[in-house]
């Protein structure tokens, strides 16, 4: 039973079929975010309190959605490096968190963009702002503490355990909202309540979320075989590929 | 100016720019590494036939 599941986590199969993946993820990724962002910026009217500065949601919710659920794949793949040992795991969660860290700049520094004109503030400390903040911290700490310790597998097993310690982050950012007064608005997309928002607005959000989903998962793809080429050369498989 | 010039534009080239980095980054890294394992790969092939070392 284990035979087939030691396949697939091997990283020649790995190098296989993320081959045959990256084509049809970039398709769809590049034809999500055509109809996300001229959706957003063309089709979606204009909101009745805030004008065109609303358009700021089409990037600020898919990259803040992202930068939790990044983070959350790093602590799964760490979790199960640090039970089962299995490098493919170790190597998704280094090669996310480059992606993850970018969109939590994206997230703050948009949500900064659109602080000026509705809050009259560039920055607050507000609970969300602050945990997302922190998890910025934390995405610069996993990267910094993987390239500070020489050794593949002790940077490895310092990272993963880093990981999963800042896990605690990402419900203090999500629930922030109801826990604490926040000047941050409250959710738009909950999980079983009707959306609040108009639905020509809603489908180019959903659009980019998926769109920036699939930019992570295509860049991860890409990453995760370089690095299986970067630790895996010297093996017969690799200097086949070249020769 | 109008909303569209001073915040939402400016957004959405951080994050194109951003994203487009990305990419250049896989692209450089690529290279880099396939010139590793092209290196060691032509280190690996054995000699051709015919070869006489020189006494």
């Amino acid at each position: 039973m284990l035979a087939p599941l030691s396949r697939i986590i091997s990283p020649k199969y790995c190098y296989q079929i993320t081959g045959y993946l990256i084509p049809w993820l970039s398709i769809i990724c590049a034809a999500l975010m055509l109809y996300g962002v001229v959706g957003g910026l063309y089709f979606a009217p204009a909101d009745y309190q805030q004008g065109d500065g609303f358009r700021i949601i089409y990037v600020h919710v898919p990259a803040a959605f992202l930068s939790l659920m990044i983070y959350t794949v790093i602590f799964v793949s760490s979790s199960i490096y640090l039970i089962w040992r299995v490098k493919l795991a170790d190597i998704v969660a280094q090669r996310s968190a480059a992606l993850g860290a970018t969109y939590t700049i994206i997230a703050l520094f948009s949500g900064s963009l659109w602080g000026k004109p509705m809050w009259g503030t560039w920055w607050i400390w507000d609970a969300r702002l602050t945990s997302e903040l922190i998890l910025l911290f934390l995405y610069v700490g996993y990267m910094g503490l993987r390239s500070a310790i020489l050794d593949t597998n002790r940077a490895a097993y310092a990272a993963a355990i880093l990981a999963v310690v800042g896990m605690i982050d990402i419900p203090i950012i999500h629930f922030s909202v109801e826990w604490w007064a926040t000047l941050h608005q409250g959710a738009t997309l909950a999980k079983l309540a009707k959306p609040s928002i108009a639905e020509e607005m809603l489908y180019p959000l959903l659009a980019m979320i998926a769109a920036f989903t699939f930019f992570y998962i295509t860049l991860l793809c890409i990453r995760v075989r370089l690095e299986i080429l970067k630790r895996e050369f010297k093996t017969q498989w690799v200097c086949t590929l070249c020769t | 100016m109008s909303a569209y010039a001073i915040y939402v534009w400016p957004c959405y080239f951080l994050v194109f720019v951003l994203l487009a980095a990305h990419v250049v980054s896989v692209i450089l890294e690529r290279r880099k590494i396939f010139k590793i394992i092209f290196r060691v790969a032509s280190s690996l092939k054995p000699k051709s036939e015919g070869y006489t070392p020189s006494k």
